[in-house]
Parts: C-alpha cells; sequence; structure tokens
C-alpha cells in the first residue's frame, strides 16, 4: 500500500477523531454550571480575602477602606499582630479600650486543649460504645441505643444550663476539664462510627473470639485498624466543633477568669473592643489566628479527609 | 472459664439444687458424661431462635476422632446453625454438646479449643499473611516449663561466635541486604541460625565480634541471674529450665516469637504460602486467601475444625483443587472435622462420614458410600448423587410394579416380604402413636375445635352432644380426664352453650406434654415428602411469645398455653395410618427410584435386568467418558448414564433396561425407603 493511502477502515476513525479534536461542542450548561461556581467561590472566598487583607493594614489606613483593600498606601504592616500576640501598642493610638489583657497564647493552648484533648477522648468513648452496640451482644441493646439516638433531637442549648450546673456542681467551675467532659456523650460521631463498624464483617470478630481473645483486643487490634478513617472523620469534626466552639466556654468561665478562656472566647472580645473603625485591623487579625490552625490542618490531611469522608458515606 | 486441671464430675448424677451448686462450683464447672463415649458428641440438639422458628430438630450425632463429617443438605436446612452451635457462636436452645467427653454447652467458644474456617475467610486485611496465621498463636497463654532466658541467650550467642562465626557474619549480612519476610534483623538472624531471640539481640547488637569480651559479659550477665535464681529457690538444669526441689517449673505465658515463626513456617509450608507471608490479603487470589485462612485454623493445633462452605467463592477448578487440598491436609494433621457445605459432590468426596440434612432434620448419617447405596428416604436418594436419582410413579401391585404405561416389573420375594414388614412396622408404630395422650388430646381438639371455630357463636347443646360424647370417650384413661369431664358437665346443664363455655373444655385439652421428636420427624416427613398437595407449613409447633392480645373480641385469650399447634399432627397421623393399611391389602401407588448408572443398554448390560423398553433419545450429552441420555418413560423424564462404547444420536429409538439389582423402592405416603 502506498504511504499515503489508507483503508476506509482507517479513514472512518482518522475522520472521528479529527471531528473530535477540532470542533468540540460548546457545551451551554457546562459554561453556565461553570459561572455559577465560579460566583460562589468568589463570594465565599471574599470574606477571607477581606480578613487577610485588612488584619495587614496599618492603624492609620484603616479609614480608607474598602478604597485600598489591597494597596493600603504607607504598606502592609504586622502592626494588628504586634498589638494582639506582644501587647505592643502603635504609636498615636492613645488609650486603647482594654480592661483585660490580651492573652492570645494562653487561649491558644486553651483552645489546643479543649479541641485536640477532647476530641481524643471522645474517640475513645464514643469508638468503644460504638464497637459494645456492633458486636456485644447485651439485654435491651437495641432499645438503649433508640433512646441514646433518640437523644440527638435535643438541641445543645437546651441541655448547656443543666451541663453547666452539672459541671459546678462536680467542682469543675474553674477546671479546663469542664470543656472536654459533657462533650463525652455526644451521640453524632458514635452514631457515625457505629455505622462504619456495622460494615465490618462479623466473621472477622467471631473468628477472634474463637481464637481467644476479649472484646477490648479484639476492639483494638482488629476494629480500630479497620476504622482508622471513620475516626479520622469524626476526629476532625470533634476538633473543628471543639476549636470553634463559643458558647459552651463562654458560659463557663466569667469575664475574671481570662486564663481559662479559649481562643474564640478571647476573640469574642477582641472583636468588642475593636469597634471603633480604626481599630478592625486588630479584629481581622485574631480572626486570621483563630482560623490558621484549622487551615493548616485541613491542607496536611485533604486526602484523607476526602478519603474518609467518601468511605464513610458523609456528603457535602 | 473451665479450669483445666480440675477433674470432671459425671452430669448424670441426681442430687439437690444446693448440693449441684457447691459440686459444680468444686470442678470448675466441668461435667462429664460416663455414657458419651465419643470425641464430640451431640445429644438432641434443638435450635429456635427468638422468633419463633425451629432451625435444626433433635440432632444426635457421635463423631470420633479423626473422622472428616460433612454436614450437607439445601440450603436453610440448618447446618450451618448447627455447625455455629458446635463453634460457640450461637445458643443452643436445648440439648446436651460434649466435645471431648466435657459438656460444652455453656463454655464460650473460645474455651471450647475450636478452630473454625469461614466462607468469606475472615482474614484480618491491616495485617499480613504471616500475621494473619500468627494471630490465633498471640491470643492465649500456654504452659511452658520456666526458663532462665538471661542464660540461655547468652550461652547460645558465645556458642555461635565460637563455633559458627561465618554463619554469623553471613546472617547478619543478609538481614542487613533483605530483611525478607520478616520484620526486624533481629528476628531474620534468629531463624537463620536457630537461636532464641535473646541470643540473636545479644549478636546483632554486639560491636565486636571478638569472643573474649563477649564471653565475659555473658558471665557477669549468667552470675547475675543465677544468683538471683538461687535467691528464690529455683535451679537451673542443662536446657536452661528452672526446677525446684528437682521438679520443672511451669508457668503461663505468651508464645515466644522463635515459637511462633516456627509454626507459622509449618503451617506455610503445609500449604504452599512460603513466598506470601508478607503479602496482605488483598493481593491474593481466592485460592491463596482460602490457604491462609486453612492456615490459620491448623496452626494452633485445635482439638477440632469447623468449617463453613470454605470453598463455595472459589470457582469450579480452584475447588477442585482445594478440595483434594483439604482432604490432604487433614490427612497430614489428622485433626478432626466437621465440614458444612450444601453441594453433594463435596460431601461425597471428602467425608467420611455425611450427614444428611433436610428443613432442620437429619435425613440420614452414613458413609458415603452407604448413603449412595441405601438411602433411608427419597429426599436423600435425590439428592445425593449427579444426575438426580430418577423417580418413576409406579403401582404396587401383589409383588409387581406397574408403570403408568403398563410396564411391569415383577419383584424378588425377599422384597415383597420387606415390603409387608415395613407397612407392618409402620402401622405398629403408628397405632402406639395415636395411644399416646397427647394424640388423644389433639384428637379431642380436632372434634371440638370444628365447633368453636365454625362460625356460630352459640350452639344447641343437642346439636354437639355426639361429639361431646366422644371427647369424653377419647379421654377417658389419660390424667386430664377429669377436668374435661367437669367442662362437658357444665356445658350440659344448660340447653344452649357459647364459645366461652367451649373454651373452657378447651383448656385442660391444650396442655401437651413433649412429643418425642422421633414422631414429629415421622409426620413431618410424611408432609414434606408426600406427593399430595397440603399446605405444608415447615414449622410445626413453636413457643409463642407470650403477649397480650389487644383488641380481642371475644376478650379471651385463646392460646391458653405456650404451645400452638400449626399443623394438626393428628390428621397426619391418621392419614397416614389408613394409608398403610391400605398399602397391605391390595394395589397402592409407591415410587421407584433408579441412579441413572442402573439404566443401562439393554444390548450392553449382560447382568440382572428387567425387560427392555423403547424410548427415544430427547438430548445426549457427552461427558468424555460417559452419555447422558435425556428420555421420556411412563410420564416422567429419565436420564441414563451410558459409558461411550455405543454411540447415540438424539432423536432415535434406545433400547434401555433396568438394573434389577439396584431398583429402590419409595413409599409413597412418607417418602421413607422400603
Amino acid at each position: 500500500m502506498a504511504r499515503n493511502k489508507i483503508t476506509l477502515e482507517q479513514y472512518i476513525g482518522f475522520r472521528k477523531k479529527k471531528e473530535f479534536g477540532e470542533k468540540r461542542k460548546i457545551n451551554v450548561g457546562k459554561i453556565v454550571s461553570f459561572t455559577f461556581l465560579l460566583l460562589f467561590c468568589i463570594v465565599w472566598l471574599s470574606p477571607f480575602i477581606i480578613m487577610f487583607f485588612g488584619s495587614l493594614r496599618g492603624y492609620s489606613d484603616t479609614m480608607l477602606y474598602p478604597k485600598e483593600l489591597f494597596y493600603p498606601h504607607s504598606g502592609y504592616t504586622l502592626e494588628n499582630y504586634e498589638m494582639l500576640l506582644l501587647g505592643k501598642l502603635p504609636e498615636g493610638i492613645g488609650q486603647v479600650n482594654t480592661v483585660q489583657d490580651y492573652k492570645i497564647g494562653t487561649w491558644f493552648m486553651n483552645s489546643c486543649f479543649s479541641a485536640i484533648g477532647g476530641t481524643l477522648l471522645y474517640l475513645l468513648v464514643a469508638s468503644m460504645a460504638a464497637y459494645a452496640f456492633t458486636f456485644i451482644d447485651f439485654k435491651y441493646r437495641n432499645v438503649l441505643f433508640a433512646i441514646i439516638v433518640a437523644s440527638m433531637v435535643i438541641p445543645g442549648a437546651a441541655t448547656s444550663v443543666g451541663n453547666q450546673s452539672m459541671v459546678y456542681s462536680m467542682g469543675l467551675n474553674r477546671s479546663l476539664l469542664a470543656l472536654i467532659i459533657p462533650g463525652l456523650g455526644g451521640v453524632y460521631g458514635m452514631y457515625l462510627i457505629k455505622t462504619f463498624f456495622e460494615s465490618i464483617p462479623k466473621d472477622l470478630i467471631e473468628s477472634a473470639k474463637m481464637d481467644g481473645y476479649s472484646n477490648f483486643k479484639i476492639f483494638y487490634k482488629i476494629v480500630l485498624p479497620l476504622g482508622k478513617t471513620v475516626l479520622f472523620v469524626q476526629g476532625l469534626f470533634g476538633f473543628m466543633g471543639g476549636w470553634n466552639d463559643l458558647i459552651w466556654p463562654q458560659m463557663l468561665y466569667g469575664a475574671k477568669d481570662t486564663d481559662l478562656w479559649t481562643l474564640q472566647v478571647g476573640m469574642a472580645y477582641i472583636i468588642n473592643n475593636s469597634k471603633t473603625s480604626n481599630l478592625i485591623g486588630s479584629a481581622l487579625a485574631g480572626g486570621v489566628i483563630c482560623l490558621l490552625p484549622v487551615l493548616v490542618m485541613y491542607i496536611i490531611a485533604q486526602d484523607k479527609i476526602i478519603e474518609g469522608m467518601s468511605s464513610s458515606g458523609i456528603k457535602g | 472459664m473451665i479450669n483445666t486441671d480440675n477433674k470432671a464430675v459425671d452430669g448424670g448424677m441426681e442430687m439437690p439444687t444446693k448440693e449441684a451448686a457447691k459440686i459444680l462450683k468444686e470442678s470448675g464447672y466441668k461435667i462429664s458424661n460416663s455414657e458419651v463415649d465419643a470425641f464430640v458428641s451431640l445429644k438432641d440438639i434443638n435450635k429456635i431462635y427468638p422468633n419463633g422458628v425451629q432451625a435444626v430438630y433433635d440432632f444426635n450425632i457421635d463423631i470420633s476422632k479423626n473422622d472428616f463429617i460433612v454436614l450437607v443438605g439445601p440450603s436453610g436446612c440448618g447446618k450451618s446453625t448447627t455447625l455455629r452451635m458446635i463453634a460457640g457462636l450461637e445458643d443452643i436452645t436445648s440439648g446436651y454438646l460434649y466435645i471431648d467427653k466435657v459438656l460444652s454447652n455453656y463454655t464460650s467458644s473460645k474455651d471450647r479449643d475450636i478452630s473454625m474456617v469461614f466462607q468469606n475467610y475472615a482474614l484480618y486485611p491491616q495485617m499480613t499473611v504471616f500475621d494473619n496465621i500468627a494471630f490465633p498463636l498471640r491470643a492465649r497463654k500456654f504452659r511452658r516449663p520456666m526458663e532462665a532466658n538471661v542464660s540461655k541467650a547468652y550461652n547460645q550467642a558465645v556458642d555461635v561466635i565460637e563455633h559458627r562465626k561465618e554463619e554469623l557474619t553471613e546472617a547478619r549480612q543478609n538481614a542487613k541486604d533483605k530483611a525478607l519476610n520478616f520484620g526486624t534483623a533481629v528476628e531474620y538472624v534468629a531463624t537463620k541460625l536457630k537461636i532464641c531471640d535473646g541470643a540473636a539481640k545479644i549478636l546483632c547488637k554486639a560491636k565486636t565480634t571478638d569472643v573474649e569480651s563477649i564471653r565475659r559479659i555473658a558471665k557477669i550477665k549468667i552470675e547475675e541471674e543465677k544468683a538471683k535464681l538461687t535467691s528464690k529457690g529455683y535451679s537451673i538444669d542443662k536446657e536452661y529450665r528452672l526446677t525446684k526441689n528437682g521438679e520443672i517449673q511451669y508457668h503461663y505465658v505468651k508464645m515466644s516469637n522463635e515459637e511462633i515463626r516456627s509454626r507459622v513456617f509449618e503451617a506455610a509450608e503445609i500449604l504452599d504460602l512460603g513466598p506470601y507471608l508478607d503479602r496482605r490479603p488483598k493481593e491474593l487470589s481466592g485460592g491463596q486467601m482460602q490457604r491462609v485462612a486453612l492456615g490459620r485454623a491448623i496452626v494452633r493445633n485445635a482439638k477440632l475444625f469447623l468449617m463453613d462452605e470454605p470453598l463455595s467463592n472459589l470457582d469450579a477448578k480452584l475447588r477442585v483443587q482445594m478440595r483434594s487440598e483439604i482432604v490432604r491436609i487433614h490427612e497430614q494433621i489428622g485433626a478432626t472435622t466437621i465440614y458444612v457445605t450444601h453441594d453433594q459432590t463435596e460431601a461425597m468426596t471428602m467425608a467420611t462420614k455425611i450427614v444428611v440434612m433436610s428443613k432442620g432434620w437429619v435425613q440420614q448419617i452414613g458413609t458415603p458410600g452407604e448413603i449412595y447405596r441405601n438411602p433411608k428416604n427419597i429426599f436423600v436418594a435425590t439428592f445425593i448423587g449427579s444426575p438426580a436419582m430418577n423417580i418413576f410413579d409406579a403401582e404396587y401391585d401383589n409383588g409387581r410394579l406397574v408403570f403408568n404405561n403398563g410396564y411391569e416389573i415383577p419383584l424378588p420375594d425377599e422384597t415383597i416380604s420387606r415390603h409387608n414388614s415395613y407397612y407392618e412396622a409402620k402401622i405398629k408404630d403408628l397405632k402406639r402413636m395415636l395411644s399416646t395422650p397427647d394424640f388423644k388430646k389433639m384428637h379431642a381438639l380436632k372434634l371440638l375445635d370444628k365447633h368453636l371455630f365454625g362460625g356460630e357463636k352459640a350452639f344447641d347443646v343437642s346439636s354437639i352432644s355426639d361429639d361431646l360424647d366422644e371427647i369424653l370417650g377419647i379421654t377417658a384413661d389419660i390424667e386430664c380426664a377429669s377436668d374435661v369431664k367437669s367442662a362437658v358437665e357444665l356445658i350440659r346443664a344448660e340447653s344452649r352453650t357459647d364459645r366461652k363455655a367451649l373454651l373452657k373444655l378447651r383448656e385442660p385439652l391444650l396442655t401437651f406434654e413433649k412429643i418425642p421428636s422421633s414422631d414429629i420427624g415421622t409426620l413431618h416427613n410424611a408432609q414434606v415428602f408426600s406427593k399430595e398437595e397440603i399446605v405444608v407449613d415447615n414449622t410445626l409447633y413453636y413457643h409463642k411469645p407470650k403477649k397480650k392480645k389487644k383488641n380481642t373480641k371475644l376478650n379471651i385469650n385463646l392460646n391458653s398455653t405456650d404451645i400452638e399447634f400449626v399443623n394438626n399432627l393428628y390428621e397426619v397421623a391418621n392419614g397416614l395410618l389408613a394409608k398403610c393399611e391400605s398399602a397391605l391389602v391390595g394395589r397402592h401407588p409407591i415410587r421407584v427410584g433408579v441412579r441413572p448408572e442402573d439404566i443401562v443398554l439393554n444390548s450392553e448390560f449382560e447382568g440382572n435386568k428387567t425387560e427392555k423398553f423403547v424410548t427415544t433419545a430427547n438430548i445426549v450429552e457427552l461427558l468424555g467418558s460417559e452419555l447422558l441420555v435425556h428420555s421420556e418413560f411412563a410420564g416422567s423424564d429419565i436420564i441414563a448414564k451410558i459409558s461411550t462404547n455405543v454411540l447415540i444420536k438424539p432423536h432415535t429409538d434406545v433400547e434401555l433396561a433396568f438394573n434389577k439389582d439396584k431398583l429402590l423402592i419409595f413409599d409413597e405416603s412418607c417418602g421413607d425407603r422400603i
């Protein structure tokens, strides 16, 4: 066959490819949906952008908002952060309306303790409860579980006053443990973990039982390694919840116990104190400080979170 | 937990409750029975699920050591439930289970010393094959002699350095190069040089291979340990075991790593799993996963192996291969095995003893040959064997079998006498059954319920007077007679009566004792295997959960006891009796079974055969060495298995005959083999 000749069989495929490559159909639906998504993306991102750039503007620039959002005429400055973290007031600010010192470091540590410690402890309690509800046959198991799940409908705000008085009567009103303990009875995470545990074949547990393993050993040797992903997802949820919680720590600790405040309570206080428009920068800087750990954590664990969420069937 | 040191007490003794508690506590809840002789023994095992469905009826079997028992039956026949009850994964409702002559009903599954292979392998996905197989070994503590570990390690280490220096350097080099299947270099060196882990650790950590320096350290350490042990009163013998007053001391410890390794390698060798030890189950094929599951079961040297349809997830070729593999392993390690399957081929090829089950009832127990040649009833006959046995409807007429196309087979005298004695025995048995109080009560109930649930609300006493008389007559000699009598008198006191009064009469009749399970089994088979179209409810009776009835119109609880009879056993028994009686008199329907290989070519077969018959071969299947000829005879499809010496073409006429010695006759009404 000559070089420049092709068979009809080949030509059909060739033409198809050519068509596909050159005249790709313009998909209107795709463009519309893309535009909408982009729009929402911008709307979603804009507060973060404003927050970030706003926090970098100096004390004297803040009045020129929003005209100079991205290009403050006196340049970017870290004075807002200095004010929050080091207590160094910028020049010419005069009398700042502070009653309490900003103890960002302490608040940060408190938040970490509440979020990380609470999450770990909750994971332990919830996964053990989920194991018991899934694999151990005890009397009234289903009834008990139904009651526990039914308690999910009671809003947290309704029980918070009761929780508060209980924690106080336990003598924990001056202790950080009060941040953690009431949360350990949470149902949602336990329910999530239980749903995942139910997908573990019962054979594995029965086989291990026949080999002579106790429930606790089966729990940490078989069920926990298999349930890693769901524990990770629940861990993230728990961390976010603990980190972002404002009402509960605010209820627990009074205005004078600044050493016990969490970052969120502190931030609320800072924002309260920054109501004059020239102090807006410090409030925004506070927001960035709050956001940063969660953001960093998300970026590190992004893959695992997505994998875990899809495997445990959580949407959105 | 059962304390293994205690001696078992005989469970058959009778004594007051208090004493029983005391004796049980002393013996560590270990009970034996002098009558139980077999290695594993199931006595009258019943399983009723909480929802009232009875899955297993009176399972009885004695299993001796090294047996390979196969439970076989269609799905839903209770074979897996039985296995799970033996394994301790399912509670036993009633009956006794003896494993190694110890009552094991209430021991937890981990204390029964059983290992099990599951249908879906149940491998731990996060562990390697090695860890999977080693998993059962890491669970519990074993009785081992106490050892002087430090002395042992140092002595071995010194020994290796002195005499096997080249080996050591080679092993250490290899350990660095490739960790092979081992987690750590220490483990590799220990396995390679066949020394304990402690010694390997010393050798790996030692910076020099200078004999003198290591010997110096060893001396100090050994002296230290010796001083410590002698202060406690122990002395060390040649094999580093600790002795006290001349006796070797034992303690319960976890299995050492080197022992686990040697056991896992041994199992892996038996199963050809060597190259896969460091893989995870995900990376294995189905057959390999199955072998790992087997390895996990055999590594523990358990008393009893249980296998729950282990081959059903494999493809056909692999299944055949694994079948012989399992038989080979069974012969190699000789463990007693109970194997569950729905595949009769597996059962026939693997078992030393087959248990055929149907709908919770054991139909027959026997060796494969026995079951194939002498099936007890029509279910076993058709279930075992492939292709299935041909069943014809025929009539028995004074020693002749008459098929419905007029074909006749005269039966030998021996068969005729067996036929007669079978029916005589059956009649005797049914009469005994019907004379028991429970059946009498059921008879009375039948008479009563005719009126009670007839639709009317009130009756004239005169209209039911005859039946009342009959009820009185039936119940005259059983223990509730006086109650019945008083109830009847109460009814007769007035001219008209209503349902309330009749229900009063029903109450004493509803108190059943236990009907022997063998009787229920007979009647169950009579319903399931008979040709008559009865609406068969497979649950003959069940324990109705006590529940308050809401909104009853009558305002009376109809279920005065907790047993409700779904089927009318009395009617079934009565019908069976009538049929058996008529069978002895004259012509009666019967079923004839012929195995495919016993339908022979008339021209080929030389033995004792029946008259030839001509039929058209509809389909001919070539199986290589044999032909399967599908054709029709006497109104039913038949399959004949014929050797390929003669080529038979489809849609041609063939001359066939039955092998007369192998004809099987089944009773029409209850499916039993005559």
